[in-house]
């Protein structure tokens, strides 16, 4: 217990430090000796970095919606594909799938940057979704994993009643993997919400930046404010706690019905 | 059913309803473009890419007034430094989607012009008859090119001076360096006597900070006679010259010998803290700090010492080190004729005057000096930065000085830690770097 204790004290301390950062004047935050307790409380700091930062926040949290909604779609139509139809050459598009994900990105980065720019979606939202919704890679091999753990019995049921296969598929089976969606929806989620590469290559105008690219624009070249910097940290943090104290229970549940426990 | 588990599906239900709606809404809403990722040619947006050009910046203000006046739309591209930056310039540039101004890093000048990025601003500054007497001579030259091209053009400056903190130095009883740059004294065994009698026991104040990194690598070892890091045409790495080797012991004996330095085990943690060196001469735990005056801004802002800035200590000569916010025009730039009025504007008096606002960068116009002042904050010594800046010098830029970074830069952490001498860690690797200088590395 008191090792738990101490294990959960040393994951928190980053997370502490940064709230205790967040409310202290700019001197205190590299103090020395250091201090915990801020000398002020100075909320003022958190009214200064949210100043500015809600285009930043909204454009972030569309780019999460989209991805999440539109890639939970595509990756179970596919999962449910690849674990449940027969058609011809389904193990050869399948292995060829997760040979994809062996690419490194940065290999292709130019020639999609060339071909984003040729149909006119550099500086859009498009490429920041788009290809991560189409090719939903990890999640179509988590939720064929989750497919193939629900009883045939229940497809043949449905088949005996009536249903189409997209019915089947809707009605019967996507219930029954619920919490490998929530898996796969937060891993999207944190996927999304993190990323600073895609907007930072894909996007020129500040106006269409996401919440990383706002932490790190607070960065200066010389020097940072940094209890600010520490403030827009913690705001940005909040959507994805909540998300993971909402979701955690099947977060656990999908990833350890899916077979990826460790 | 509880209340716990009622408000979990009441929101994950209206999150739901939340994402179909920006499903539905969001491609007609905001997926929208913007400039396309380029310049549009004459007339149309103009795109400058840079970093650290958020609004309340200088630059991005002198940009702004340069397409008001230009009646151009500009788009300033703001993407953030270092090597996020080069990644996104990288990028750009192989993709053909060209910005029609660039910010550039000092380092990387050469070696982008060398590989055909750059436009030759030399028929520009002709046809306009620039006079260089009107500039900085460590900046105006600094982007000449073996061929004689003038590759970039830098607007800004960051000579590095002394930061004294003037309260320790009264309750020390020690006097002040001199507010002249040309004045005698003020040398190496004043600097390291000065230092003994501020440091307090225990770590509560330390004489003296030397940042390690270019400007310590530059600044003690020309000032102990050699080029600096790599030679003038940065083929050889003097900073394995006696005169440097000598220069970086000394700096290390300040903390290995004399105790009146942080130990610099603890000054390469602190490099990875966003203003560290700047916090601890701020709060008063550091009495002499080496910096660029780009630190100006902060200290003003967050001081809560009175401090002031001086020159650097002499030995056989008192120079300083430079660095420069550089601007460039791509070589397939859209409107390279209007890239080159935004340079103008950006080295001209209106944009001057804003770039000195900030007390710390130093617009590069010989005029400029004018404008540094002292007001009723600090340092009362502004005029020193013109006097840095005429006694400045660049790096030695080469077109592998980055790839011999990598290699020189580990082994002097054995001159700082005491397991090595600066003679024997830095010579054992010379043959190494020059080779890497000389493209075979």
């Amino acid at each position: 217990m008191i090792t738990l204790i101490v294990l959960a004290g040393v994951f928190a301390m980053p997370l502490l430090w940064m709230v205790s950062a967040s409310l202290k004047p700019e001197n205190e935050v590299l103090a020395s000796p250091p201090t915990f307790i801020p000398s002020v409380f100075q909320w003022e700091n958190y009214t200064a970095a949210a100043d500015g930062l809600l285009p930043f926040f909204l454009n972030s949290v569309k780019l999460a919606v989209l991805n999440v909604t539109g890639l939970l779609f595509f990756a179970s139509l596919a999962g449910y594909g690849f674990a449940r139809l027969n058609f011809v050459g389904k193990n050869i598009a399948f292995a060829l799938l997760l040979a994809t994900a062996m690419i490194p990105s940065m290999v292709y980065l130019i020639p999609q940057y060339m071909l984003f720019r040729e149909i006119g979606w550099i500086d859009t939202h498009f490429p920041l979704w788009v290809p991560n919704v189409l090719t939903p890679v990890f999640g179509t091999f988590l939720l064929r994993q989750s497919f193939r753990g629900v009883p045939r019995e229940l497809e043949e049921a449905a088949k005996l009643d009536g249903a189409s296969i997209f019915g089947t598929f809707w009605r019967i089976m996507l219930p029954q993997v619920k919490p490998a969606l929530a898996a796969v929806g937060a891993l999207t989620f944190m996927a999304s919400w993190n990323d600073l590469f895609g907007p930072l290559i894909f996007l020129n105008s500040t106006r269409l930046q996401t919440m990383p690219i706002a932490l790190v624009l607070f960065q200066g070249e010389f020097f940072t404010q940094t209890n600010l910097m520490m403030a827009a940290a913690t705001l940005t943090i909040i959507p994805p706690l909540i998300l993971f104290f909402l979701a955690q229970r099947y977060f656990v549940q999908g990833i350890t019905m899916s077979g990826l426990k460790g | 059913m509880t209340v716990d588990q009622v408000s979990r599906r009441s929101l994950l239900k209206t999150l739901g309803v939340a994402s179909g709606a920006a499903l539905i809404g969001a491609p007609l809403a905001g997926c929208g473009g913007g400039a396309g990722g380029s310049g549009s040619g004459s007339g149309g947006t103009f795109a400058f890419m840079s970093w650290d050009a958020t609004s309340d910046t200088q630059l991005y203000q002198v940009a702004q007034n340069w397409a008001e006046q230009a009646s151009r739309e500009i788009d300033v591209q703001s993407v953030p430094g270092g090597s996020d930056y080069e990644t996104k310039l990288r990028t750009v540039l192989s993709s053909g989607a060209h910005p029609d101004v660039i910010r550039i890093n000092d380092d990387f000048v050469q070696a982008y012009y060398s590989e055909g990025s750059l436009l030759d601003l030399t028929p520009y500054l002709e046809q306009d008859s620039i006079d260089a007497d009107d500039f900085y001579p460590v900046a105006f030259n600094f982007a000449k090119q073996a061929d004689g091209a003038h590759a970039a053009w830098p607007i800004m400056t960051n000579p590095g001076v002394i930061y004294c903190n003037v309260d320790a130095f009264e309750e020390a009883g020690v006097p002040l360096p001199p507010t002249d740059w040309d004045a005698d004294g003020w040398t190496w065994d004043d600097f390291l006597d000065a230092a003994t009698k501020l440091t307090k026991p225990g770590g509560e104040r330390w004489g003296a900070l030397l940042f390690h990194d270019t400007a310590l690598e530059t600044v003690w070892p020309i000032n102990n006679g050699t080029t600096g890091i790599y030679s003038e045409d940065a083929q050889s790495f003097t900073l394995a010259d006696e005169g440097s080797t000598d220069a970086l012991q000394w700096v290390a004996d300040l903390a290995l010998v004399h105790g009146v330095h942080p130990d610099f085990g603890t000054v390469s943690t602190g490099k990875s803290t966003p203003n560290w060196a700047q916090s601890l001469f701020g709060t008063g735990q550091v009495a002499m700090l080496l910096g660029l005056t780009s630190a100006i801004p902060y200290l003003r802002e967050n001081a809560e010492v009175n401090w002031d800035i001086f020159p650097p200590p002499q030995q056989a000569t008192r120079q300083t080190v430079n660095t420069m916010t550089v601007l460039a025009v791509p070589s397939e730039s859209p409107d390279p004729d209007a890239a080159w009025d935004f340079l103008k504007y950006c080295v001209g008096p209106e944009a001057a005057e804003i770039f000195a606002e900030s007390r710390g960068f130093v617009p590069v116009a010989t005029s400029s000096a004018e404008l540094f002042v002292a007001d009723d904050q600090a340092p009362q010594n502004l005029a020193m930065v013109s006097q840095a800046l005429a006694n400045a010098v660049n790096e030695n830029f080469g077109l592998y000085i980055e790839r011999a970074r990598t290699v020189y830069r580990p082994v002097l952490d054995e001159i700082w830690s005491g397991r090595q001498t600066a003679a024997d860690a830095l010579g054992g690797i010379r043959a190494e770097v020059e080779a890497i200088l000389a493209g075979q590395g």
